[in-house]
């Protein structure tokens, strides 16, 4: 590995270089090179630059080669081949799915002995379970992010709304009155992911704890699919964006007064003349909030060398100080207890009242089933909720197939 | 005015597949939030010309357009060459397993490149090729496209050419090389031209082998303005842009080259 | 004999650095895959069962599949011909002389030359429902609007219409320089005869353009059984309103890459090939009869 990175910053641009043997383009004046598959698009990959700088000076023997893998799906697909080639990287974002087959093929390394106990300890509970696999920290949070409740001001006040709804059933109601007010109420995207909220707001669960099956062909779930099918269909006070729109596009263009949506979309709201706030995600049954982002894990191939360094590197990553730095930079969430406890965090979200309101839903966060064979069966159950949505299925019947395909992808090989 | 029907059409054609780019165009100078209204905006006001500025130094474009340049550049030039000896070998010489050999030539287009992805990876990987140009080059340097290409055209080319070559004593290198390459040039500007476009904007595989933003090309710089909660519209557009310019300098240079009448080549 | 021989060599000598290459990179991939898709593997672990020809079995009787292939062959049925036509009207029009020639090919070709990463987002954003021109075009007009990329019942016109959109220019290049071919003496023979501009091309142009028709054809359709990149990046790497862009290779990818069936994802690759030779032999065996191809 070394000898590839040594040889990456070697080669120019220059013909003369084509074809030049690795061998002699190898003078690592450096004694460790740890290499970090990353997916920090333009502004968020300038800000993991600016840091990883920052690490590289504290820690002149290390070198941290940052390659950008552009999308997350071009990521996975590096990572892959990869792993298939034995040629893996360092460290590299994973997301959780993906990171379980990761741990059950042994192709990621636990933490617990590698990362000082203080740093583990501070992380917040709910990261500390999604990275935890098989009783073991896997890997680190690094981009994460919950959902909120954005909403519009101006048509809050239009629509005689003082406070945002909290509950599904205030959802339901303002939405209406805003819809009759002149704008839609609510931008919801009839996929699965909405589903899975709405699910776990009504006390209900993704799949059966042995992971093999759909838990959801039951109250909870009528429940959950009823409500979206009403917002769009019976009250009409729903827009349903598809997949092919973003729904920020659409709350930035004031083409609805709600939506939920996560608070790394926080700088894509940027039209002067949308006027918005952001509120904790109102409650079913339970409050339950859904979660986005990656991790980052160490790989077991990496020499004994590279894996100290990593270490290092990824405790710098959530050393309270980083993690600020990170989230004011990027919008996503400060992942460590102390940080929000701290004053410089008070300070700012006195200035910035927005950024308050993710963090202090954490408690009600989840995540999804961490499943590496589940995507398929999501994307299907995405259609089959859909179809419900738009009505051309009874609810039962989408619910029914939703869970269907599921299963057949959890099952099949 | 017997041309009326056919401007008309024309330019139906071309507004067809024009006003995409005119979008294009009119998103690269917006400020962001005139980019997604309910009614478009057509003039934006203020003009941001600094969209190109920001969207050029928000990866090392430079660096960028110079490989894209030197690697297809490369793939071109390898792909004609051993196109034309491969489609010449098919379509004038009657050997021991041509049928079978070019139907497998024909076979080899219709795998999907997904399914070869992780196979070519480990190969390049094994030879200790990620990370070098070889390793994003030489995969590419030949496509089944051009040599069917090629052999379509030197099929259709009259039997006294390759006759009277061969009374000259010309061996089959030469008549290719001296006699029907210079024919065939509307068909290799074509061939290099498609080729060229393709390698320019391919970028999964350079994801996959580059682990360094000194070996990427101009489409990966295309994908840093979309992220998974929204897209830099108006940034990416300006980019994109940009990254049409060299393409299309190339085919106002090219085509008049493949339009120019075989008569002018000697044929006749 | 002898001199077959002699030629053989010849002919290989030519072929050898395509021979090479596509071995190395297209041939031994494909037999590689073939092998895997003979196991249940997600091509990292090392556990590998073999499982016979159980995935090709599980391909056929899973109804999503069968959705793709049926989305698949519309897709060619609609596409092919709509392309070749197009761009041989278009290729046909740039040979004659009109003037801001050089402006109009240009034109054409432009999709071709654009990185999907780009058109796609462009083309995701005119059929937006909200803030697409082509819902605003049709208002101004006085049609109704459409949810274009949330009716199923659109999905496919919306495919053929972007695959056409990407690939006139490509196809109008190739007949281009297929018309360059055919000579001028012909053309002045029937001028003497005192032909129409329409039997021109009709007894001369069409016949002499068969190598490139014939061309233009197996690899439009190559290309369209391939379909995949164009619905993934339109519909937000969904699969279309109610599967309705769910195509053979969406399919295969989203097993092999998403799902980690490594070994399933290929026997639908070969699935996928299968079908695409048999109609690929198909075509050629036909248009054996139509013109000169040996």
């Amino acid at each position: 590995m070394n000898k590839l990175i040594a040889s990456a910053s070697a080669v120019g641009v220059t013909t003369s270089l084509l074809f030049a043997p690795l061998s002699s383009v190898v003078h690592a004046s450096t004694p460790v090179t740890i290499t970090f598959y990353e997916s920090m698009g333009s502004k968020l990959g300038k800000e993991l630059q600016n840091l990883t700088n920052q690490f590289e000076k504290q820690n002149p023997s290390i070198q941290v080669q940052l390659v950008f893998t552009a999308s997350y799906s071009t990521l996975q697909q590096k990572l892959t081949a990869s792993v298939a080639a034995r040629n893996e990287p360092t460290i590299a974002q994973l997301e959780d799915s993906w990171e379980q087959k990761f741990v059950d093929d042994g192709i990621i390394a636990p933490l617990n002995q590698v990362l000082p106990k203080k740093s583990i300890q501070d992380l917040m509970p709910v990261w500390v379970r999604d990275n935890t696999f098989n009783g073991k920290l896997y890997s680190i949070p690094f981009n994460k992010s919950d959902y909120v409740l954005y909403y519009n001001t101006d048509d809050f006040k239009k629509a005689g709304i003082k406070t945002p709804p909290s509950t599904w059933a205030q959802l339901e109601s303002d939405a209406i009155k805003l819809t009759k007010s002149g704008v839609s109420g609510f931008g919801m995207q009839p996929n699965y992911y909405t589903f899975e909220m709405f699910l776990r707001q009504a006390d209900g669960t993704d799949l059966k704890t042995k992971n093999r099956q759909a838990a959801f062909t039951n109250q909870a779930g009528l429940r959950a699919l009823s409500f979206m099918t009403k917002l769009a269909h019976q009250d009409k006070a729903a827009s349903v964006i598809s997949a092919n729109a973003y729904l920020s596009d659409g709350f930035n263009a004031n083409e609805y007064a709600m939506d939920i949506d996560t608070v790394a979309a926080l700088t894509y709201i940027n039209n002067p003349n949308t006027h918005f706030a952001l509120a904790p995600i109102p409650r079913g049954v339970k409050a339950a909030v859904p979660t986005a982002g990656t991790n980052v894990a160490l790989f077991t191939s990496a020499t004994p060398q590279q894996k100290a360094a990593a270490a290092k590197y990824l405790e710098f990553l959530i050393a309270p100080n980083t993690a600020f730095a990170w989230s004011t930079a990027t919008g996503y969430l400060p992942v460590d207890k102390s940080i929000l406890k701290s004053n410089i965090w008070k300070a700012y979200s006195k200035k910035h009242p927005l950024v308050g309101v993710g963090p202090s839903e954490l408690p009600n966060a989840f995540y999804g089933p961490r499943v590496a064979n589940m995507f398929s069966g999501e994307t299907e159950a995405s259609t089959q909720i859909a179809n419900a949505v738009n009505g051309t299925v009874s609810v039962s019947q989408g619910l029914s197939q939703a869970a269907q395909a599921i299963n057949q992808a959890l099952a099949s090989n | 005015m017997r041309k009326t029907p056919i401007y008309l059409f024309l330019i139906l054609l071309a507004a067809f597949v024009f006003v995409p780019f005119l979008w294009m165009i009119i998103t690269s100078l917006k400020p962001s939030f005139e980019v997604m209204t309910k009614i478009p905006i057509w003039i934006p006001q203020p003009i941001r010309f600094s969209n190109y500025g920001k969207a050029l130094s928000s990866s090392p474009f430079g660096t960028y357009f110079l490989n894209s340049f030197f690697i297809s550049m490369l793939e071109t030039i390898f792909d004609l060459t051993f196109g034309a000896m491969a489609a010449y070998a098919f379509a004038r010489i009657d050997f021991y397993g041509r049928k079978v050999l070019f139907l497998v030539f024909l076979a080899t287009m219709m795998v999907p490149g997904e399914m070869m992805l992780v196979p070519n990876f480990i190969t390049i990987s094994g030879w200790g090729w990620t990370n070098t140009y070889q390793g994003l080059i030489v995969p590419w340097l030949i496509s089944v496209f051009t040599i069917f290409l090629m052999r379509q055209f030197f099929l259709g080319l009259p039997q006294e050419l390759f006759d009277a070559a061969e009374l000259d004593g010309c061996s089959h290198f030469r008549i290719l090389f001296q006699i029907i390459f210079p024919l065939a040039k509307p068909i290799w500007i074509t061939a290099g031209l498609i080729k060229f476009v393709g390698s320019w904007n391919s970028f999964l595989w350079v994801l996959i082998v580059a682990n360094s933003s000194s070996l990427y090309t101009v489409p990966v710089g295309l994908l840093n303005f979309t992220s998974d909660f929204d897209t830099v519209y108006n940034q990416m557009m300006a980019a994109a842009t940009c990254s049409l310019l060299p393409l299309v300098i190339l085919f106002l240079f090219g085509q008049r080259y493949f339009i120019e009448g075989i008569s002018r080549t000697g044929l006749r | 004999m002898i001199l077959k021989l002699r030629r053989t060599v010849v002919a290989y000598t030519l072929l050898f650095p395509s021979l090479i290459l596509l071995g190395i990179f297209t041939i031994y991939p494909i037999l590689d895959s073939l092998y895997i898709s003979f196991f249940r593997w997600d091509i990292m672990s090392t556990a590998r069962p073999f499982v016979g020809l159980q995935n090709y079995i599980h391909i056929f009787t899973d109804p999503l599949f069968l959705q793709a292939l049926l989305n698949t062959v519309e897709y060619v049925v609609f596409f092919v011909p709509i392309v070749m036509i197009v761009g041989l009207l278009a290729a046909l029009l740039l040979n004659s002389k009109v003037r801001f020639l050089s402006f109009f090919r240009t034109i054409m070709f432009l999709p071709y030359i654009t990185s999907l990463a780009a058109t796609g987002v462009l083309w995701q954003w005119l059929f937006n429902d909200q803030f697409g021109l082509v819902n605003y075009f049709l208002q101004a007009v006085g049609l109704p609007s459409q949810d274009w990329l949330n009716n199923q019942n659109l999905t496919m016109f919306t495919m053929v219409l972007f695959g056409v959109w990407q690939n006139l220019g490509y196809v109008a290049v190739i007949f281009l320089a297929g018309l360059q071919n055919v000579s001028k003496e012909a053309y002045e023979a029937a001028d003497v005869d005192g032909a129409s501009a329409l039997q021109k091309v009709w007894h001369i142009t069409l016949p002499l353009l068969s190598p490139t028709t014939y061309f233009v054809l197996l690899l439009s359709t190559i290309e369209a059984f391939r379909v995949f990149l164009q619905v993934y990046v339109l519909y937000g790497q969904t699969p279309g309103p109610n599967n309705s862009g769910m195509t053979l290779l969406y399919y295969m990818y989203e097993m092999g890459f998403n799902d980690y069936k490594m070994g399933y994802a290929s026997a639908t690759a070969y699935v996928l090939f299968l079908i695409t030779f048999i109609v690929t032999l198909i075509q050629m065996t036909l248009s054996r009869r139509v013109h000169y191809d040996q």
